[in-house]
């Protein structure tokens, strides 16, 4: 049986906390396992993600109707591919308001699209209440946080750990900090954690191809786990588990 | 089932009209309840356009289509009448109707006479709750603030807000705005808000409408489906209750029966 598609928001109430990156990770982790993602770039130039996915990326401007239609429409067109939503800190609240206005959580369950929200994190516990309010008010079963520790870890992670519930449990992605100079490489237009893998990235060092597949070998099966969490939800909800 | 007639009317223009008949033809028709429509937009009518099997247009200062209207009331298979009033007639309608007697008629039980009367914003429009105050006895009279804008109607001021909407006789409804987008397509598709939202083109056939724009719409019906929910004359024609008499009298007829 085929897995179902994906619809990943990846988004948060702070700006400058790694919502590309991460939504970079999860693309090029669809890449590597031989999807074709397309990607939404709701930021205003430059420096987007569509500097990474020239090819696959739709750029909406998400505070004009033409835009949501342009985002919402285009997913429900092509249920059967994998989407990535890279959202911008302004459009954070507006987004689950039209989604939940227009009912789009029915239209994706009726299409068999399995909608995830990977939320990033910063050093508060603002961060994870806004991250169960948005859980809560738009409805989405799925939300799995994101703790990037380039922008900062928890201040009391064990403190904090009421602000966990209501969120999936054990189901955090840590995305460990990468050195300054590995940054400056992979932020570079165009560059690929999947050709990194491949063994297809040239123009890094070997200290820095160390460290960057040392970095991805945290990530990248803690993404693929992330799936089989995904998938056997589906599974479940469609009664064959 | 005794007649009704439900004028949909405003004297200045661009305040909703007919968009406020359409979304009451579509809410009486999921309610099972079908209507006559007139659009007194003569030559060419807007309501025309999304309801063409059912709308007749007309002219309401000629004597001749005054009769097509009035004159049928009892004898129409269909005995609830929607008229879309164009801008500027609603005063001279009511002049006329009473004139000729049709709101007396009205106001001793022949018929029901029901009046949405929409207002926008502007105090030219506010004004006019007043101009026709003297008509409305015997009528179920309804003012529908339309939020065209972000307006609220004068609520930071008791007293002026008091002046336009202190009429015990008047229950009031609120028309919440619909995204711009979302209203330029239906306009476009040419077809009723309800086909809109079910993804069915004019012909019939199936669609191809924006699923947000249609969610739009959805959202925007079920708040004015809570409005139209308020009022009482509309749900007891959805009943079917209109034109029945009071329990009591139902009682007494039948024993005397």
């Amino acid at each position: 049986m085929a897995e179902s598609p994906k619809l990943f928001i990846v988004c948060s109430d702070r700006t400058r906390c790694g919502k590309t990156l991460t939504a970079r990770l999860y693309g090029d982790f669809l890449l590597l396992t031989g999807r074709n993602p397309l990607v939404f770039d709701t930021a205003p130039p430059p420096g987007g993600i569509i500097d990474f996915y020239p090819e696959r990326t739709v750029t909406v401007d998400f505070s004009r109707t033409v835009g949501q239609v342009a985002l919402f429409d285009t997913i429900l067109g092509s249920p059967t591919r994998d989407t990535i939503v890279d959202l911008a800190t302004q459009h954070l609240q507006h987004f689950f308001d039209v989604m939940t206005e227009i009912d789009f959580l029915a239209e994706a369950d009726r299409v068999g699209l399995v909608v995830c929200i990977l939320y990033i994190t910063d050093r508060t516990a603002a961060s994870l209440r806004a991250a169960r309010d948005i859980k809560e008010r738009s409805g989405v079963v799925h939300l799995f946080t994101v703790c990037n520790e380039g922008a900062g870890l928890l201040t009391d992670r064990d403190a904090m750990s009421y602000a966990y519930s209501g969120l999936s449990p054990g189901s955090e992605l840590v995305v460990p900090a990468l050195d300054p100079d590995v940054i400056e490489a992979v932020e570079q237009p165009v560059f690929s954690f999947a050709r990194v893998v491949e063994g297809r990235q040239g123009r890094l060092s070997e200290s820095e191809l160390l460290r960057l597949l040392s970095f991805l070998n945290q990530v990248l099966p803690a993404i693929r786990q992330q799936f089989f969490g995904l998938d056997l939800s589906d599974l479940r909800r469609l009664g064959f588990v | 089932m005794k007649p009704t007639v439900i004028l949909v009317g405003a004297d200045k223009g661009g305040v909703g009209k007919t968009t406020l008949a359409r979304t009451l033809l579509d809410y009486l028709s999921r309610k099972n309840v079908m209507a006559r429509c007139y659009d007194t937009e003569w030559p060419r009518g807007t309501l025309k356009r999304f309801y063409p099997a059912t709308t007749e247009v007309i002219d309401m200062s000629n004597v001749a289509h005054q009769m097509k209207l009035l004159d049928t009331l009892e004898t129409a298979s269909l005995k609830v009448s929607v008229v879309d009033l164009k801008a500027g007639n609603l005063s001279m309608v009511l002049d006329i109707f009473d004139r000729i007697g049709v709101l007396e008629a009205a106001k001793s039980g022949k018929f029901t006479l029901g009046l949405f009367h929409v207002v926008g914003p502007a105090i030219a429009s506010l004004e006019e709750i007043g101009e026709i105050a003297k008509y409305i006895q015997g009528t179920d009279y309804v003012i529908a603030k339309n939020f065209i804008n972000e307006t609220n109607f004068l609520e930071w001021d008791e007293k002026s807000h008091k002046k336009y909407f202190s009429n015990p006789g008047a229950a009031e409804i609120v028309l919440p705005k619909l995204n711009e987008m979302a209203y330029e397509q239906v306009d476009l598709a040419g077809v009723t808000f309800r086909d809109f939202i079910d993804n069915k083109a004019a012909n019939g056939e199936p669609g191809n409408f924006s699923f947000v724009l249609r969610g739009y719409v959805r959202k925007w019906m079920s708040e004015i489906d809570a409005q139209l929910e308020k009022l009482k004359p509309v749900q007891e024609l959805v009943r079917g209750e209109r034109g029945r008499a009071p329990p009591q009298q139902q009682a007494a007829a039948a024993a005397k029966a």
